[in-house]
């Protein structure tokens, strides 16, 4: 994985949910401010920035800040 | 990005930057993106309280880069997800209540008549929550036109109800408003452009108006603004009216039949303007649908100062647009609250913007704009009547042949009573500034409401003032002492709480209190109060009637009619 992809996603995570992460994982389940209305919050946010759209299976499958690198690399890559 | 107040430390051309961003915000819909970005801090804090059965806190996020052009932000509190609303009979002290509704809900179990029946009695029981002085707004849905009439019927019928125009924005964004995936995540139906737009019809449409935002009359300046070049160079026949300068001039036409004034600013020889206006029948608007034209080499901030005269109206009221950044500049540092949009030299930025500019809205038809814009142009003659008739006011009276029509207690009035209520500034008393409800209910049998419509020989001022009162026992309250500005100076008011006093001893009344606040514009009627009762705001019937005996000689032609139990 690119680091950077993921120092992107955290910075823009940070932004939308208007908190200060700590290093390391960051899950749904640990961070309350990830609710589910935030959750789309926080799609919306990250499609604008990478220019691309999530699918609801995709939006879904997203637990954490890892599921949601490994979406948005698989979208990147799959339009490259 | 405030349009009437604030300075930026960078000067004048990091002012202009910003005024052109400005004008682009407001003429294009923002991406969802740049207003995620925006971080608002201070401003007038507007409190909402939701009551929901669909996610608002989509659109919500996007209110505040809208509300800060008006030096606003939002705070808000939801009910629960409740499809039958039925936290709408919580009490708050919000200035606005919203009801969003997802009516996918209800029309799956109920007609439109019937759905929108039931929102009459949820709009009814958030009125009632409210006090009756906080607005209810309720919104409609993209592509249901069988239950978006429903629905304006049962707001148009509900004083103090508004629409938010789903239907309405989505149109105008020309795009699909609903996005599937957005639904099935977090059951928000809506795509996020449509969020942003929903966003922006609420904070920069409705809510100005609804919280007293409200712009009387648009400024402009001709070169470069109406029109494409310069007229003391180019001639009448050398300045382009391009596309973007007609959709201005047709926006600038629609707002002065909903009752918006429109004034000209410019610095040009007037008889070059006037010959431009005779010659161009490509310019969609006449030089006699301004109600003030100040046309000249006066300095522009002194010209908005007798536009303001002219006009009768505080330049907060006002909007002066111009091409120029200085002249905006130093307009409103002359002018303290005016409202500035700096003009695209192509018109199409200026049209598109004012579609959004807060405080231009119609929120309600307004019952007096046909008759505004003549009726100030005859103050111009008026004056010239009293010019000639020096110091003796009654001949001056006498020459206006004026015909005063008064009514009691006609309920069909009150929508212009809430109008007069919040648009008086000079002449009005009390500064109750009632809600819709509130002007509906004060045609109740505790009450006493008179209005009054004038018309003499230059023309028809229409409804131009009322007074309230709450009457108890012997006792009557005045709420309300309203005048439009437009007719100050005819006594018409004078006349009218003498007529007043009349249907008060008819009810019984001994004693009458005057709701008297002070505000910083209403000085006018004050001092009136003043000169009648100079010991107070209260008195005996019998001792205002006295005082009031002189009005029996004005020599207007008074006709009066009683409605409703006060006629029996």
């Amino acid at each position: 994985m690119d680091p950077k992809l993921n120092e992107r996603l955290r910075a823009l995570l940070a932004e939308v949910l208007e908190v200060t992460l700590a290093p390391g994982e960051v899950t749904r389940a640990s961070l309350a401010q990830w609710d589910s209305l935030n959750h789309l919050r926080v799609v919306v946010a990250v499609e604008e920035e990478f220019s691309l759209r999530l699918e609801v299976d995709e939006v879904t499958s997203i637990a954490s800040l890892a599921d949601l690198e490994t979406v948005v690399a698989g979208k990147l890559a799959a339009a490259a | 990005m405030n349009l009437s107040s604030g300075s930026m430390a960078g000067g004048v051309e990091d002012e202009i930057a910003s005024w052109q961003a400005t004008r682009r915000f407001l003429a294009t819909l923002p991406r969802a993106a740049d207003l995620r970005k925006a971080r608002i801090r201070g401003g007038r804090v507007l409190r909402l309280r939701c009551d929901r059965s669909l996610p608002f806190e989509y659109v919500a996020g996007f209110l505040d880069p809208f509300l800060a052009t008006w030096g606003a932000r939002h705070e808000i509190e939801y009910s629960g997800y409740d499809p039958g609303l039925t936290g709408v009979e919580t009490r708050s002290t919000a200035d606005l209540r919203i009801l969003f509704l997802d009516w996918r809900l209800h029309l799956g179990q109920l007609s439109p008549e019937d759905a929108a029946r039931w929102a009459r009695t949820r709009l009814q029981a958030a009125l009632r929550a409210g006090e009756g002085r906080a607005p209810v707004l309720i919104n409609d849905w993209p592509d249901c036109d069988a239950l978006n009439r429903e629905l304006r019927q049962v707001v148009q019928a509900t004083p103090g109800a508004l629409l938010i125009g789903a239907h309405a924005v989505a149109q105008e964004m020309g795009t699909d408003p609903f996005d599937a995936r957005n639904d099935a995540v977090s059951r928000f139906p809506f795509s996020n452009q449509a969020a942003v737009a929903l966003a922006r019809h609420l904070a920069l449409d409705l809510f100005p108006p609804l919280t007293g935002e409200r712009i009387k009359a648009v400024v402009l300046d001709l070169d470069d603004t109406l029109w494409k070049g310069v007229l003391g160079e180019d001639g009448a026949a050398g300045i382009r009216v391009l596309p973007g300068h007609q959709r201005l001039q047709e926006k600038l036409r629609r707002l002065k039949e909903r009752g918006v004034l429109l004034a000209v600013c410019s610095r040009n020889d007037p008889t070059d303007v006037e010959r431009a206006f005779a010659a161009r029948s490509d310019l969609g608007l006449a030089l006699n649908d301004f109600a003030s034209v100040r046309v000249g080499w006066t300095p522009k901030a002194q010209a908005l100062g007798d536009i303001a005269r002219d006009l009768n109206i505080h330049p907060s009221a006002m909007l002066f647009i111009d091409d120029n950044g200085a002249e905006l500049a130093r307009a409103r540092a002359a002018h303290g609250g005016l409202r500035i949009l700096l003009a695209d030299p192509e018109g199409a930025e200026t049209a598109a913007a004012l579609g959004h500019f807060p405080g231009l809205f119609p929120v309600a038809a307004d019952v007096a704009a046909a008759l505004r814009t003549a009726d100030i142009q005859a103050n111009r003659e008026r004056e010239k009547l009293r010019g000639t008739a020096g110091a003796n006011l009654a001949a001056y009276l006498a020459a206006l042949k004026m015909q005063v029509e008064i009514n009691v207690g006609r309920r069909s009035d009150a929508p212009r009573l809430y109008e007069l209520s919040q648009k008086t500034n000079q002449f009005n008393l009390g500064l109750a500034r009632i809600s819709p409800a509130q002007a509906a209910e004060a045609f109740g049998a505790k009450s006493l409401v008179m209005t009054v419509s004038l018309k003499d020989a230059l023309s028809d001022s229409g409804l131009v003032g009322a007074i309230v009162a709450a009457v108890e026992g012997k006792v009557a309250t005045v709420r309300e002492v309203v005048f439009s500005c437009r007719v100050l100076g005819r006594d018409i008011e004078t006349l009218a709480l003498w007529r007043f006093c009349g249907r008060l001893a008819a009810r019984g009344v001994a004693e009458v209190r005057f709701a008297v606040a002070e505000g910083p514009r209403n000085k006018p009627a004050r001092d009136w109060l003043a000169r009648i009762l100079p010991e107070g705001t209260q008195a005996s019937l019998a001792l205002l009637t006295a005082r009031l005996q002189g009005a029996q000689g004005h020599p207007a032609a008074i006709t009066e009619v009683v409605h409703g139990p006060e006629a029996e």
